[in-house]
């Protein structure tokens, strides 16, 4: 008798402790392991399953099953039909159904506050039925364990908000956090992948101007970062599904079979779309739920913000350095450019060509034809000049009628084929005027560094010495300050 | 000595407890690696893919394997996704160049030509069947040989049933109730058909010779278990198995051969043991080219021990571990010197395999092959379901590979 009693303490005292231990589970998976285990303690030989109750699809589960004391995942799935022997256990009318074939077998359900959760199924390995005692500590075991799956749903509900909220914050800060255009993208890209650990974000702007939807970054889970800028389609319906969610058009029936694993999110301030963000779990394969869409899409409008922002700062900072008429170079960030570029010819030993090109006459041209005219021919001008450019060279509009050209890696020789191409380019623009009869040139004046001088003013000063002599010789003519030189 | 602990995370593979299988290997294993110790887990394929992607989504956040087992179509999308840990440095040339060759090109990386997992266990198809059953019709081995000749063994066979417990025809492939990728592929390659285009870029399961086969393959299926009779209804659903006795012919990738002589397994009948034969798949008008691939083991990213659990690893594909395990479990090994010894008491098994492995194919390399998985399922389920109710028609057919289709394209060019 006291044998029996110390072994009944004892295991009590044990099933005390994995009642603890499921009240404290933060792991589902933990919580039906221990739960198999107590009740594998507590009713002898059994085998145990946990299933939990998906209302959707009308299904339970198996998540954990305990055959001979070994615990595995369980894969088995019950459809439950109004004709299933467990409709009544889904559906409230009963809280315990026993097997009518083996009555050693039971199923309980684990509902809380009206809602079913799951059920368990216990069978004994013995072939006994239950008692009466039995099935009562079943159903209060069942009840706690109720509470415990309740409680740990919850905590997780709790985690993944919390989760949530973090990456809400981080991306959040991570928009605001640059001006630029390029690094604004990839730091949206990157924080969401990184954040929300979806596969991977793409990033696409709508040109406006060019009537185009562009592809301009992606991120992957591995981390790698991709441009997208090959990906470009027109804004016309039908052209391209992407196109089509820009557009308003919606999903087609493909896409919305594949809604939960792909999300389409245009970047709107009000009614105007700038953009579209296409997040995907393509590869993993994994659902993004429906709070995670709503988190994606709550991002779009900051994002689309930020990208106004950026697109914004972009033009006042083109428009503090380009000429509104010409689209050259206003001086000052000319200059600022040479001196980088005088700066590294110095260091690398490398050379370039300074041109000063003056319109002959323009003072003529603006008095007699009219300052819309005069415009005309300056903006002529400039695209010449840009025409002679090389992706590395620069120019600006210098001052009223006049331009300068930084160009790379030229020598006096080429230097003066080059301006020869450009007076000639120039000769045969036009007619700027409906009678035909204004024909334009100019003047150029060429000085090398460092051939001909080491400073930049000195270069500067060099090529308006030239110009001079280009003007002196007749106008439409070309110089080279070496040309004075050898001169004298 | 600290011990180190890998977690080990694998899924059963044959009828057979995995769990017991493989703690005989850890017993092995640890007599001579006192500092490691294994602790495995065992993981149903079905929901395998989900823990891992859960794992490698919320790093740190739940308990995450060392060491995993994966389906040989997996690695390309594992490697993709950054899972994998790139492991050509721990083996040696005498393993790697052992490996049988399509599960060898399935564990490469395309990208850097590391090796991203070791093959384990193969799984290479065969037409299992039963020579008592043939005989009783007048049919021989013979008559399994093509396309045309298999479709009339299985239709006399199945005319034949009076009742329900009467031996079926054919059992389909697989678990669950769908037809999976690599079920229906050696049929398309038979007809001369393949699953993607030559670039990858595009699925080529709607061509004309692919259309042929899957119109063949669902065809035979529906006359065979086809319309609501409900004991027809049951070759659909995979209960029994040809080693079990309910079937008389099964295409089937393992091979238990010493657990069905010995009868260890308690659903295996000692009928099948005395009376089964193994073949080459039906030829098709292009020949015959089976399935082939399997398990392998890798090691994760975030894996704490990679130089132990390559160790680990390393003893599992060893000739004597692989061979160990193979018989317990039913499971072939993944080397080619080791087939031969596999086979040694079954010399007309082994004569059918080495021809299976000159033709065998393994699934083409793409990171999309789960996609495409997930639409073939959804697509066999479909028809199956139709099959059952007897809704089906051959333009049904060609309604669903056309929608099946038009969905793998749209996510191919979503990423390729």
């Amino acid at each position: 008798m006291i044998v029996k009693r110390k072994k009944r303490r004892e295991k009590n005292s044990t099933l005390n402790e994995l009642w603890h231990i499921i009240s404290h589970d933060k792991d589902p998976d933990a919580l039906y392991s221990h739960s198999l285990i107590i009740l594998s303690k507590a009713l002898g030989k059994i085998e145990g399953a946990v299933f939990t109750w998906e209302p959707h699809e009308n299904v339970l589960r198996c998540q954990k099953v305990m055959r001979s004391n070994v615990l595995q995942d369980g894969e088995e799935v019950l459809v439950v039909t109004r004709e299933s022997p467990l409709w009544g256990l889904c559906s409230g009318i009963t809280d315990l159904v026993i097997d009518r074939q083996n009555q050693s077998s039971i199923c309980v359900a684990l509902r809380t506050e009206g809602e079913f959760l799951g059920m368990i199924r216990i069978t004994r390995l013995t072939g006994h039925r239950f008692s009466r005692i039995n099935l009562s500590q079943i159903r209060l075991f069942c009840s706690e364990l109720t509470v415990a799956m309740k409680n740990l749903k919850i905590f997780m509900q709790n985690e993944r908000h919390v989760r949530q909220l973090r990456a809400s914050f981080e991306i959040s800060s991570n928009i605001v956090k640059s001006i630029h255009l390029d690094e604004l993208l990839r730091l949206i890209v990157k924080s969401i992948v990184t954040h929300m650990g979806f596969d991977r974000v793409r990033l696409y702007l709508v040109d406006r101007k060019r009537e185009l939807l562009k592809g301009e970054v992606a991120y992957d889970l591995r981390g790698n970062i991709m441009s997208l800028d090959k990906e470009q389609y027109p804004l016309k319906s039908k052209v391209h599904p992407l196109v089509d969610h820009v557009l308003g058009e919606g999903e087609n029936l493909v896409q919305k079979s594949f809604h939960d694993v792909v999300v389409f999110v245009p970047l709107q301030i009000k009614d105007i779309v700038v953009g579209l963000m296409v997040v995907d779990n393509i590869l993993s394969q994994q659902k993004i739920s429906q709070d995670e869409m709503h988190t994606i899409k709550s991002f779009a409008g900051q994002i689309a913000m930020a990208v106004e922002n950026a697109r914004l700062f972009e033009k006042i900072e083109e428009l503090s350095i380009t000429d509104s008429l010409t689209g050259l170079y206003v001086i000052r960030h000319f200059k600022e450019r040479l001196e980088t570029e005088v700066y590294r010819s110095k260091r690398y030993g490398t050379s370039l060509a300074l041109f000063l090109i003056d319109i002959d006459n323009f003072k003529t041209i603006n008095d007699t034809y009219g300052h819309p005219v005069g415009d005309l021919v300056l903006q002529t001008i400039a695209n010449k000049v840009k025409g002679i450019l090389r992706q590395t060279d620069f120019a600006c509009r210098y001052g009223g009628d006049e331009f300068m050209t930084c160009l790379l890696n030229l020598n006096a020789k080429d230097s003066l084929q080059l301006g020869k191409r450009l007076l000639d380019a120039v000769e045969n623009s036009g007619p700027f005027l409906e009678e035909g009869a204004l024909s334009i040139g100019i003047s150029v004046g060429i000085a090398l560094f460092p051939e001909n001088a080491e400073e930049i003013d000195d270069v500067i000063e060099k090529a308006d010495q030239a110009l001079y002599e280009a003007k002196k010789r007749g106008k439409n003519q070309i110089c080279g300050w070496w040309e004075i030189q050898e001169q004298k | 000595m600290s011990i180190v602990q890998l977690n080990f995370w694998l899924m059963p593979n044959g009828d057979f407890d995995t769990l017991s299988a493989i703690e005989k290997e850890i017993t092995h294993f640890e007599k001579w690696h006192t500092n490691i110790h294994i602790e495995p887990t065992i993981i149903p394929w079905s929901h395998a893919w989900d823990r891992l992607m859960n794992v490698h989504k919320q790093q740190g956040e739940l308990v995450a394997p060392d060491v995993i087992q994966i389906g040989t179509t997996w690695v390309s999308t594992l490697n993709y996704l950054g899972v994998l840990r790139d492991i050509s440095a721990f083996f040696d040339e005498d393993i790697t160049s052992d490996i049988i060759i399509p599960l060898k090109e399935s564990s490469i990386s395309y990208e850097t030509g590391g090796f991203m997992a070791m093959p384990w266990m193969a799984d290479i198809r065969m037409l299992y069947y039963r020579i008592d059953i043939l005989r009783l019709y007048g049919f021989s081995s013979r008559d399994l040989e093509d396309f045309d000749s298999f479709r009339n063994v299985c239709l006399v066979i199945q005319s034949k049933r009076k009742s329900p417990d009467d031996i079926m025809a054919f059992r389909l492939s697989g678990h669950s109730e769908v037809v999976l990728i690599h079920d229906l592929a050696p049929w398309i390659w038979g007809m001369g058909g393949h699953l993607l285009s030559a670039n990858l870029k595009k699925v080529s399961f709607d061509s004309p010779q692919a259309r042929k086969a899957i119109h063949w393959y669902f065809d035979l299926v529906n006359d065979l278990y086809g319309g609501k009779d409900s004991h027809k209804r049951y070759g659909i659903i995979p209960t029994g198995s040809f080693f079990s006795g309910n079937f008389a012919t099964e295409i089937i990738g393992k091979s238990p051969l010493y657990n069905l002589s010995n009868l260890k397994h308690s659903n295996y009948s000692q009928e099948v043991a005395k009376n089964y034969g193994v073949v080459n798949l039906p030829k098709g008008p292009e020949g015959s080219f089976p399935f082939i691939g399997g398990s392998s083991l890798a090691v994760p990213k975030w894996s704490r021990y990679p130089e132990e659990a390559a160790e680990w690893i390393r003893f599992l594909v060893s000739s004597e571990s692989q061979m160990r395990h193979g018989y317990r479990i039913g499971v072939f090994p993944s080397r080619i010197s080791l087939l031969q010894n596999y086979f040694k008491d079954y010399k007309e098994d082994y004569e059918v395999i080495a021809t299976t492995l000159k033709n065998g194919r393994s699934l083409p390399y793409s990171p999309l092959l789960g996609t495409l998985e997930r639409i073939l399922s959804a697509f066999s389920d479909h028809v199956l379901m139709a099959i059952r109710s007897g809704e089906y028609t051959s333009d049904f057919l060609d309604r669903e590979i056309n929608q099946a289709a038009m969905e793998a394209n749209y996510i191919f060019s979503m990423y390729m």
